[in-house]
C-alpha cells in the first residue's frame, strides 16, 4: 500500500484517486478546490424560479447584474453568476497570452464543474498516435459509463464513437430535437450519402434512471443554472465518493507551485501556496500524479524545472478544439410555444465524415428552451423592441451548433515561461492555429448548412461565431504519451520519463485531440493508469 | 421578562428609519401595523420575533388582527400634509383610539405617542392636523394607560417631507416671506428623534409626561430657507408679506376651495407660530449629542437629491419597460433598475450620448428611435446598457417573464406579416434617426460604435 499525492481534483484528479482508493492506497489529494453554492430551491424548475425567489434578478444576473453581456458581446450565453467561482483565479496566477484565451480553473471539481456532459469514447481512429488501442481502453469506458452515469443510443453516431457498455437509456427529446431527428430518420440515406454527414443521440452524463443519491433528471431546465437533482454528473460528485474512503485526505485552499526533486531526479516534495494566510507550504511526496489539467500541470512542471536547474523549458504541442458557433432557426418550429421544462443542453450529435477520418468534424446540437435571450438579442442587428418581437416568436425555433475541429501537435503552440521583476514566474502560452484551417472552417460551415437545409432550418451565417482557441477547454498534448522514453514526454501508462516517481494523469498526455469531447477519455485513461500502475 | 411591542407608521419617514436602529431582538415579539401595499423590503428581512401585520389603522376591522399580549403601543402613524378635516380626525385620533381601546381588552399597558409641537401654537386656525393630535393627547391623558408623549418639531433628514415644501420654496427665484419669516424654527434631525423614542422605549420611560423634540439650533425661517438655498448654490432674494395678506386672502379661499390651495391656512401656522421645544429631562439628557442645522440640511438636501435622482430612474425604467414589452413595469422590476444603476457607471461617453439617453426616456417613441440609431451607429451608447440591462431584469422577474415567453399568435402567416410590419418600422425609425442624428453626431466630433481605447465614460 503506497501513498500518492494527487494534484487537481477536477475530472482526472477524482477517478484517479478513486481507482486507487479502491486498491487501499493511501491518497492525498491538493487543490485550490474554490467552492460554490449549492443549488437553491432544489424541486423548482427553471420558470418557478423566477417566481418563487425572493430576488430571482440577483439569482440569474448577479449581485451586481455581472451575467449581462456587454453591447459589444457576441455571446450566445454567460455562465451563470453563481458559477463565476469555477473560473476564479488566485492572485498572483500571471498568464502572458499569445492567440490562446483559456478559462483556468481552480474550484473543486475544476472546469468540468461548468461542462455540458458530452461524453464520447474514442475509437481506433481516434486513438492512432496513443499507445493503445480502443480495445484497450474500452473496459475503463465502461467503468466510467457506471460511475458518472452516461446516456447512449446505438445509432448512426456509433460509426464516430463506439458504442459501449454500461450506457443508459435516452432522456426523452424536447420537441424541436425531436423535430430536427424526425426529419433526418425520413431523409437520412440522401443526407449519409451525399453530405457524409450523420445524426444520433448525443452521449451525456445524466441519468435518466435514479444512481444511487443522485435522481434522475426531472427535467427542471435548469442544467445550465447547477443541476439541483445531481443528474447532470459533474466531479464534485466523484469527489464526495472519494471523502467517504479512510484511506483519502483532502486538503484544500493550497495552490502548489512547483515540485522539488533530489539528484536521482526522484521527486521529495510539492511546495503550495496556502491562497487564504498566503504562506508557503510544503507537503512530502512518495508518488506524485498531476492532475490539474495541461495548463495547471505544464506550469507545475515548468516552474519545478526552473526553481531546480535554473532552465526555462518549452512544452510543446498544446492542442484544443476549435469551436464553430452556428445558431440556425428551424422553420417548422415557429409558431410554436417551447416548453422550459426540458432537458436544457444537448440532446443530439451530428458528425461529419471526412477524407481523413481523423479529421472526423463533430457538432453538438442545442435547441433553445430555458436560455437567457438578452446575450443573443445584443448582437441582433435590430432595435431591441423589434428584436423581442422576433425572440418571442422564435424562442421555440432557435438552436445552436456547436462545431468542434479536431487539433494536432505542432511545435509553434507551446507552454513556457518567462521570469518577472519580482522574481517569479509567468506561464507564456502561444498558439498558432493549423494551416488550412479556413478552409475546414469553410468546409464544415457549408456541409452544416445544407445538412440543416434538408431538415428545415436556417443558419444565418453572418451570427455564425468562430470561438477564440482556448474557448473549448479541452487543453491537452504537452507531455504526450510515447514509448520513447524521450525527455518531457510520459511513457504509455503516463509515467514521466524525467522523473521516477510521477504520473501525469491529465490531459497534457494525450497525443492527439479528436473532435470530440475529451473528458470521458480523461477519465478513463486516468482510471487505466491507476489499474495498470498501482 | 422581555416585553412585546406592537409599531404602527413602521413604513412612514420616521418608522423606517427607526426600525433599522431600534434593537428588535430586545423584545419578545415586535408587531409591525403596515399597508399591504406599502411594506418596504427593509422589513421583510427583520428578525424571527418580528410579524407584520398587514392592516389600515382606520380599517374598523383592524382591532381583530391586533394580536394578545401586547405591553408596549409605540404609535407613529399618522396623516400630514393636507387633508380634510374629517380624515385627520379618522386617521389620527379615531384610529388611535380605537387601537388603544381595542389593545387594552388584550393586556396592553404602555403607549408612546408620536404628536407634534403644533399642538402647542397659539395661532391655529383650521389647522386639522394639529387639532386632531390634540385630541388625541387628551384621549390618552385620560385613557388610564401608562403614557409617554414626544412631541418633535420640524423633523428634518433624507426623505423629509416638510423640507420639500421649504426646499421648493427657497430653490424659488424671490421667495416669499410671510410675516417676514420672523417666526423660530427648531429642526430636529430624523436619526435624533428615533434615538430619542429607543431612549423612552428602553428606559421604559411611561410617566405620563409629554416631552417636546427640537435640535440644538433656534433660527428665523428666514434664516432657515437662507441656509438651504445657499447650500444649492444659489443667492436668495426675498421678498417679505406682511402676515395679514396672505391669512386675510387664505381665510376666505381655505373654506371654499381648500382642496385646490397650494398652501391652506393649517400650513401657514408654521410662519405663524415659533416652533420651539420646551427644555425638559429627555432633552437635557440626550441634545448634547443631537445634530446641528447646518447637518441636518445637509442631509435633507442630499436625500432630496437621492429621492429626485430616484424618481428619475423609476420614470426612466416605466417608459423603457413600456417601449420594451408594451406592459407597465412592476414595482419589482423598478427596484431593480434603480439597483442597477446605483450599481453601475453610467456616466455619459459623450455630450452625444447624454443627448441620446435624455431624449429616449421622453416616451417609447424617442426611446424606440434612439434604440435604432444607437444599435448602428452608437452601439456603445449607455442607452443600449441601459436596454439590454433592463430586458435581461425583465426576462428574469416574476410575471414579465412569462410575457416575453409567450408566444402569442401562433398563426405563422400572422406573424409572418406582423414581423414585415415591425420591420419596416423599424426601418422608418431608423431613417429617420438617421436623418437628424448623424448630422448631431458627426457635429460632435465622436464616434461611438467602437470604443477607442483608453476612451472612458466621462
Amino acid at each position: 500500500m503506497s501513498k500518492i499525492t494527487v494534484i487537481g481534483s477536477g475530472p482526472s484528479g477524482v477517478h484517479f484517486a478513486l481507482s486507487l482508493l479502491k486498491k487501499g492506497h493511501l491518497v492525498e489529494m491538493i487543490d485550490v478546490g474554490f467552492s460554490g453554492e449549492t443549488p437553491v430551491n432544489p424541486n423548482d424548475s427553471f420558470n418557478e424560479l423566477k417566481e418563487n425567489l425572493e430576488d430571482p434578478v440577483k439569482y440569474f444576473l448577479g449581485e451586481n447584474f455581472e451575467a449581462v453581456v456587454g453591447t459589444d458581446s457576441a455571446s450566445v450565453y454567460e455562465f451563470p453568476p453563481h458559477k463565476q467561482y469555477i473560473f476564479k483565479n488566485p492572485e498572483g496566477y500571471d498568464v502572458e497570452l499569445h492567440g490562446f484565451e483559456p478559462h483556468l480553473s481552480f474550484a473543486r471539481g475544476g472546469l468540468a464543474e461548468a461542462w455540458t456532459g458530452g461524453s464520447y469514447a474514442f475509437n481506433d481512429t481516434d486513438l492512432e498516435d496513443f499507445p493503445f488501442g480502443y480495445s484497450e481502453i474500452e473496459p475503463f469506458y465502461n467503468e466510467i459509463s457506471e460511475r458518472i452515469g452516461l446516456i447512449g443510443v446505438d445509432d448512426d453516431l456509433s460509426r464516430f464513437f463506439p458504442y459501449h457498455k454500461n450506457l443508459l437509456p435516452p432522456l426523452d427529446l424536447d420537441e424541436h430535437s425531436q423535430s430536427l431527428f424526425n426529419i433526418y430518420e425520413k431523409k437520412k440515406d440522401k443526407l449519409n450519402k451525399n453530405l457524409g454527414m450523420y445524426l444520433g443521440r448525443s452521449r451525456i452524463a445524466t441519468l435518466s434512471k435514479d444512481q444511487g443519491s443522485r435522481k434522475k433528471c426531472d427535467y427542471s431546465g435548469r442544467c445550465q443554472w447547477g443541476c439541483p437533482s445531481d443528474s447532470l454528473y459533474v466531479p464534485t460528485i466523484t469527489l464526495n465518493e472519494c471523502l467517504n474512503y479512510k484511506n483519502f485526505k483532502y486538503i484544500s485552499g493550497i495552490l502548489i507551485k512547483h515540485f522539488d526533486y533530489d539528484n536521482n531526479n526522484r521527486i521529495t516534495a510539492v511546495i503550495g501556496f496556502d491562497v487564504a494566510k498566503k504562506t508557503e507550504k510544503v507537503f512530502k511526496v512518495e508518488t506524485l500524479a498531476l492532475a490539474a489539467g495541461t495548463i495547471g500541470s505544464s506550469r507545475i512542471f515548468l516552474d519545478s524545472f526552473l526553481r531546480k536547474e535554473g532552465k526555462i523549458i518549452k512544452l510543446a504541442g498544446l492542442m484544443d478544439n476549435r469551436q464553430i458557433l452556428a445558431p440556425f432557426i428551424n422553420l417548422k418550429m415557429i409558431g410554436k410555444q417551447f416548453n422550459p421544462d426540458s432537458y436544457q443542453y444537448h440532446q443530439l450529435a451530428v458528425g461529419i465524415d471526412t477524407d481523413d477520418p481523423k479529421s472526423y468534424i463533430h457538432g453538438q446540437i442545442t435547441t433553445l428552451k430555458t436560455g437567457m435571450m438578452q446575450p443573443p438579442f445584443q448582437s441582433m442587428p435590430l432595435d431591441f423592441k423589434t428584436g423581442i418581437f422576433l425572440g418571442r416568436h422564435l424562442h421555440s425555433s432557435f438552436g445552436v451548433v456547436n462545431i468542434n475541429l479536431c487539433d494536432t501537435r505542432r511545435d509553434d503552440n507551446y507552454l513556457t515561461l518567462s521570469q518577472n521583476n519580482e522574481g517569479g514566474s509567468k506561464l507564456v502560452i502561444n498558439y498558432k492555429p493549423p494551416e488550412g484551417e479556413d478552409k475546414t472552417i469553410k468546409f464544415s460551415l457549408k456541409k452544416m448548412g445544407k445538412f440543416f437545409g434538408k431538415l428545415g432550418a436556417v443558419i444565418p451565417m453572418f451570427q455564425v461565431q468562430l470561438r477564440p482557441m482556448g474557448a473549448s477547454v479541452h487543453y491537452s498534448g504537452t507531455i504526450p504519451m510515447s514509448g520513447s522514453g524521450n525527455p518531457l514526454t510520459v511513457s504509455p501508462n503516463c509515467k514521466s520519463n524525467d522523473f521516477s516517481n510521477l504520473y501525469i494523469v491529465d490531459g497534457s498526455t494525450f497525443p492527439f485531440l479528436p473532435s470530440k469531447n475529451l473528458t470521458f477519455t480523461l477519465m478513463a485513461n486516468a482510471v487505466r493508469i491507476a489499474d495498470a500502475e498501482f | 421578562m422581555k416585553s412585546s411591542i406592537l409599531i404602527t407608521g413602521a413604513s412612514g419617514f420616521v418608522g423606517k428609519t427607526l426600525i433599522g436602529k431600534l434593537e428588535l431582538s430586545e423584545f419578545n415579539k415586535v408587531y409591525l401595523l403596515v399597508p399591504e401595499q406599502d411594506v418596504p423590503d427593509a422589513l421583510k428581512k427583520l428578525g424571527k420575533n418580528v410579524v407584520i401585520l398587514h392592516g389600515d389603522i382606520t380599517d374598523p376591522e383592524v382591532h381583530k388582527i391586533i394580536p394578545d399580549n401586547i405591553n408596549i403601543l409605540l404609535h407613529m402613524a399618522a396623516i400630514t400634509g393636507k387633508a380634510a378635516k374629517a380624515e385627520y380626525e379618522k386617521v389620527n385620533f379615531e384610529a388611535f383610539k380605537d387601537i388603544v381601546i381595542s389593545g387594552k381588552q388584550k393586556g396592553l399597558e404602555k403607549v408612546l405617542f408620536i404628536s407634534t409641537i403644533a399642538v402647542k401654537f397659539s395661532k391655529r386656525n383650521r389647522y386639522f392636523y394639529s387639532f386632531s393630535k390634540e385630541k388625541a393627547e387628551q384621549f390618552l391623558d385620560g385613557s388610564g394607560m401608562e403614557y409617554s408623549i414626544l412631541r418633535p418639531t420640524m423633523i428634518l433628514g433624507s426623505g423629509s417631507p416638510v423640507f420639500k415644501g421649504f426646499s421648493m420654496f427657497a430653490g424659488l427665484p424671490l421667495i416669499p416671506l410671510f410675516g417676514g419669516g420672523k417666526a423660530i424654527v427648531q429642526p430636529v434631525h430624523l436619526d435624533d428623534v428615533c434615538s430619542t423614542i429607543i431612549q423612552i422605549l428602553t428606559k421604559s420611560i411611561f410617566k405620563g409626561d409629554t416631552y417636546d423634540i427640537g435640535g440644538p439650533d433656534k433660527l428665523s425661517i428666514r434664516e432657515f430657507l437662507k441656509k438651504i438655498s445657499e447650500l444649492k448654490g444659489k443667492r436668495p432674494k426675498f421678498l417679505s408679506i406682511p402676515m395679514w395678506i396672505p391669512v386675510s386672502i387664505i381665510s376666505v379661499l381655505d373654506r371654499i376651495i381648500y382642496s385646490f390651495l397650494p398652501l391652506t391656512l393649517g400650513q401657514l401656522a408654521t410662519f405663524r407660530n415659533d416652533s420651539v421645544a420646551e427644555d425638559n429631562i429627555i432633552l437635557k439628557e440626550l441634545s448634547g449629542g443631537f445634530s446641528d442645522i447646518n447637518a441636518m440640511i445637509k442631509d435633507s438636501v442630499q436625500g432630496e437629491l437621492d429621492g429626485q435622482k430616484y424618481y428619475r430612474a423609476v420614470r426612466e425604467c416605466r417608459v423603457f419597460t413600456k417601449y420594451l414589452i408594451g406592459k407597465k413595469s412592476t414595482a419589482y422590476n423598478e427596484k431593480k433598475y434603480v439597483e442597477f444603476l446605483s450599481k453601475t457607471d453610467t456616466t455619459h461617453l459623450n455630450g452625444f450620448d447624454k443627448f441620446l439617453s435624455g431624449l429616449a426616456v421622453k416616451s417609447p417613441l424617442f426611446t424606440k428611435i434612439c434604440d435604432a440609431y444607437s444599435r448602428f451607429f452608437f452601439q456603445h451608447s449607455l442607452l443600449r446598457k441601459k436596454l439590454g440591462t433592463l430586458f435581461a431584469i425583465l426576462e428574469t422577474s416574476p410575471v414579465t417573464y412569462r410575457y416575453i415567453d409567450d408566444i402569442g399568435s401562433k398563426n405563422i402567416f400572422t406573424i409572418l406579416i406582423n414581423l414585415g410590419f415591425r420591420g419596416a418600422w423599424f426601418a422608418f425609425h431608423l431613417f429617420v434617426s438617421i436623418l437628424f442624428f448623424l448630422p448631431l453626431q458627426i457635429l460632435t466630433g465622436r464616434g461611438g460604435n467602437k470604443q477607442q481605447k483608453g476612451e472612458g465614460r466621462e
